[in-house]
């Protein structure tokens, strides 16, 4: 089955406007690789001078996670490119990615992913929190943050439609 | 929502893949267009209307039942 990302949706009428967006995306990818190496190489070079105070497990976890950012932003750059160098392909993913049916099934799982992210998250945290306090702090601060952006989103949109 | 989609299409020698390149969408959405599975956009519906040059009810069938009027 292939799932198609939930940032992937663009309403382009044809190739040349889906060509602009890809060049746009691979401009943010690039970003997005920078950020990966620099999140990577920091970790790095903390744990080598011991200069940083956390604990080394976590420096590993940063170095992990700005490998995976980088290579994650390498293979979308490069399959940007892939695309923009073949019309037929580029037409396909542009289908894919205008379809109002795909657009329709990427809400509805979006939809469902939230609401088991916000009950599994609380619930999480109040169980876990019990034993590590900082946890509940977390959950009730991502809450704060999902309702805030929700409030302003509805209301931008609202004027908007 | 049913449709009249596969037999304009079948009557003109149209194939799903065709029609989906026509109106923009992938083959799947026209199959589940054909399967009354998905609800057209009224963009959409305009869309596959004017390239069979019938109008939107004749290939959309509206059930006033099925939308508790």
């Amino acid at each position: 089955m292939k799932i198609r990302g939930i940032f992937c949706y663009t309403t382009a009428a044809n190739n040349e406007e889906y060509r602009k967006i890809l060049k746009k995306r691979n401009g943010w990818t690039a970003a997005l690789i920078a950020v990966g190496v620099m999140i990577a190489a920091a970790a790095l070079t903390a744990e080598q001078s011991g200069a940083a105070a956390l604990p080394e497990y976590i420096l590993g976890v940063y170095c992990g996670f700005g490998t995976g950012v980088a290579i994650a932003g390498i293979i979308l750059f490069a399959r940007n490119m892939l695309l923009l160098g073949n019309e037929e392909k580029l037409k396909k993913d542009r289908l894919e990615n205008t379809d109002e049916r795909l657009m329709e099934i990427g809400n509805r799982a979006v939809r469902t992913a939230t609401k088991v992210v916000l009950l599994v998250g609380t619930a999480t945290a109040m169980i876990c929190g019990i034993y590590e306090p900082v946890l509940i702090k977390a959950a009730i601060f991502t809450l704060d943050v999902f309702l805030f952006a929700y409030v302003a989103a509805y209301a931008y949109h609202k004027q908007k439609i | 929502m049913q449709t009249r989609i596969a037999q304009y299409r079948k009557e003109r020698k149209v194939t799903q893949e065709e029609l989906a390149d026509a109106v923009n969408v992938t083959r799947q959405t026209i199959i589940s267009l054909e399967n009354g599975k998905y609800k057209a956009s009224l963009v959409l519906a305009h869309k596959i209307a004017q390239f069979f040059g019938v109008a939107i009810e004749e290939m959309f069938i509206f059930d006033r039942e099925d939308e508790n009027l």
